[in-house]
């Protein structure tokens, strides 16, 4: 167990820089994951806290000694990879085993540790197998178990369910969250996937171009995204961003289409400043009384909720996400209404507008 | 009731007469596709071989023109013959010593040259030089390199204090055979190089990497993970070099041929000279024989061994 800081990190390779001066403070036992599209660089930020890439500049403390140029063996961590990188000459036993064998800890001891990790891990009975012989989702499993059976100051994961099914993905981050409960170790998790950040997260941190764009708890990212960036890339389905201007003495924004929707609060623009608004799916409400109208062009029906597609007068879509199925059809104008609590203002660089009360 | 089932069985039997005639012209395409690959292996392969068997039992011999049916005459005459002894151990000791250098010393380069380094590119295509060299020009470069009184190697081994005075490299029975050992790991090592490093390159590095992770240092790596993945390969790479160089011929028969004192002598260059020398075709044949029973052997050994390993690794 231990804290881990990122100081000023910069990774080039050759001309070009994949990650940009990134400051991040990873506490005791915290959950951090690292989410971000594709290319973003969370791979990269996660290597060089591996060993396995060479830090440009800036530092990474581990346990609150410089890492830079500790290689990943004397740095006493654990990584679970994408491919997860099973031995395949080795048994599942002698893949857990491996780093113990290096370690020179004595063959009783290190028996005692596989069989717990694998009891913890619900191996037991596939110790004697080969990865090939395994599934997706055991083999998966026994990238943990290598993992775990070090009982590391740090576990990086790297996208470790992208190989999974949906109902595998959701069963094993599960387990994952649980075995931090259980471990209390650090866990630094990188995803793509923004369901698996909220969900398994203590702190998340967004990472966009190799820059951080915000770092937050899940319901504090939901609450307050800084930018729009972050508005966009956290929830599902996505927020509905709206271009509009300042109106009525800043008392409201006026949409493209020239509905107004009142703000509970005052704008800090001039007449006719420019800004987007974003609303999310369920603080779009359908109501008789609604400052907004538009045309029902899809309505998705989940069970418990709803999605329903709709174009604003001047075509604009947006999301509305009702809780069960509201009688609304395809074709049906609709006037909805916007619940504050859920409307997010953002100035033309991006950046959030901060509400009343908001630090 | 009964008139049923037989009208059904008739009309079964007509289905599967036509189904029969389809599944005749099905079994007999692949046969056909086959048909051109097996009579050019038959006539410039099985055939010869089988003459060569043939020839092997006779008395054959171009220059008194006897050619009548011996038995196994030949075959007795060659358990008897230390000449054939002598050129089949000088074979399997340049086989195995060569085979082994040459796959040592080709792993080492591989590791080397997996590597990334300024220039990688570039060495990687001078390596093969040596291996596209003709064997002959070969020969000839190592006989003056190696010369006995003009030589740049003994000039150099004497320079350094290796040597007190000038070795006669081939041109003496104690070092013969060592040279032709050196001159064709040199020519042979690059090529081994590059298919091994073709194997390590199908080692995924996460692999790598997540040893590095587990502790391992870069020997531990070696050992423990990229050998054992590569140890097919290996044994594949090892045994076309074996097979190839049990033939060994033009180095030898440029460089010393067979000589001094038969030290160098090698079953191709013996058949060839009582062949194509003494037009013997009949003991000719037997000794070839012989040759091809040997690598057969040496191909079932370790064709055996690649077969059991692949079963483990993929069973
Ligand atoms: N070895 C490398 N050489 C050059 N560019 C690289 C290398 N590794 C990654 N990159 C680049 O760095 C960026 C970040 O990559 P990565 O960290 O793998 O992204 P991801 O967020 O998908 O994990 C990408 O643009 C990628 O092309
Ligand atoms: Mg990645």
């Amino acid at each position: 167990m231990a804290p881990v800081f990122l100081k000023s990190i910069t990774k080039a390779y050759g001309a070009f820089e994949a990650i940009h001066d990134i400051d991040l403070e990873i506490e005791d036992g915290a959950f951090v994951v690292l989410v971000g599209p594709s290319g973003c660089g969370k791979s990269t930020l996660l290597r060089m806290i591996a060993g396995l890439e060479t830090i440009s500049r800036g530092e990474v403390l581990i346990d609150g000694e410089v890492m830079n140029d500790v290689p990943p063996k004397h740095r006493d961590i654990a990584m679970v990879f994408q491919n997860y990188a099973l031995y395949p000459h080795m048994t599942v036993a002698e893949n857990m085993g491996f780093a113990l064998r290096l370690a020179k800890v004595p063959a009783a001891e290190a028996a005692e540790k596989i069989r717990t990790s694998a009891a913890v891990l619900g191996l037991t009975d596939l110790l004697d197998r080969y990865p090939r012989q395994l599934s997706g989702g055991q083999r998966q499993r026994v990238a943990m178990g290598r993992a775990i059976v070090r009982n590391p100051k740090v576990f990086l994961f790297d996208e470790p369910l992208s190989n999974l099914d949906a109902a595998l993905r959701m069963q094993m981050r599960v387990e994952i969250a649980e075995l931090h409960q259980k471990l209390g170790t650090t866990m630094i998790y990188v995803t793509h996937d923004q369901v698996e950040a909220m969900t398994l997260a203590t702190k998340i941190a967004v990472v966009n171009k190799g820059r951080l764009e915000q770092v937050a708890s899940p319901v504090r990212l939901y609450e307050r995204p800084q930018n729009l960036f972050v508005a966009r890339f956290i929830g599902s389905p996505q927020m509905n961003i709206l271009p509009a201007r300042a109106a009525d003495g800043g008392g409201a924004a006026r949409l493209l289409d020239g509905s107004r929707i009142a703000l509970p609060w005052p704008l800090p623009l001039g007449e006719d400043g420019e800004l987007s608004v974003g609303i999310r799916p369920e603080a779009l409400l359908i109501a008789d009384d609604g400052a907004l109208g538009g045309r029902v062009t899809l309505a998705e029906h989940l069970g418990g909720l709803t999605l329903v597609h709709i174009a604003l007068t001047d075509g604009a879509p947006v999301v509305l996400q009702a809780v069960g199925a509201p009688t609304v059809a395809v074709g049906d104008l609709v006037r909805l209404r916007v619940d504050p609590a859920g409307l997010h203002l953002f100035d033309p660089d991006g950046r959030r507008i901060a509400k009343p009360g908001e630090s | 009731m009964t008139a049923l089932p037989s009208a059904g069985l008739a009309a079964g039997s007509r289905r599967s007469k036509r189904l029969g005639r389809r599944s005749r012209a099905e079994r007999w395409a692949p046969l056909l596709f086959l048909l051109p690959a097996v009579v050019t292996l038959a006539t410039v392969s099985v055939y010869p071989v089988l003459d060569g068997m043939r020839l092997s039992l006779r008395n054959t011999m171009l220059s008194t023109q006897e050619d009548e049916f011996v038995g196994l005459a030949n075959y007795l005459r060659l358990t008897g013959d230390p000449q054939f002894w002598s050129a089949w151990q000088h074979t399997m000791l340049f086989t195995a010593a060569s085979t082994l250098l040459e796959t040592l010393l080709g792993m080492a380069m591989a590791v080397v040259l997996y590597e990334t380094f300024r220039g990688r590119g570039w060495v990687r295509a001078a390596m093969l030089v040596p291996w596209a060299i003709p064997t002959v020009v070969t020969s000839k470069m190592f006989g003056w390199l190696f010369d006995g009184q003009h030589g740049v190697v003994n000039w150099l081994l004497m320079q350094a204090g290796l040597i007190d005075g000038y070795v006669n490299w081939y041109g003496d029975s104690r070092t013969a055979l060592l040279t032709i050992i050196i001159a064709d790991v040199w020519k042979t090592t690059p090529f081994m190089a590059l298919l091994l490093l073709a194997g390590l390159q199908t080692v995924p590095h996460s692999l790598v990497e997540a040893a590095r992770i587990d502790g391992a240092g870069p020997w531990q790596s070696f050992w423990s993970i990229r050998l054992p993945l590569l140890f097919t390969t290996l044994l594949i790479a090892g045994m076309f070099r074996a097979l190839d160089a049990f033939r060994i011929f033009d180095l030898v028969y440029v460089l010393t041929g067979g000589g001094p004192a038969d030290s160098t002598e090698v079953l191709s260059t013996l058949s060839y000279k009582v062949l194509f020398s003494g037009l013997d075709f009949g003991y000719g044949s037997a000794l070839s024989a012989a040759m091809f029973i040997t690598e057969a052997v040496i191909a079932l050994g370790f064709g055996l061994f690649i077969v059991r390993r692949m079963r483990r690794d993929n069973g």
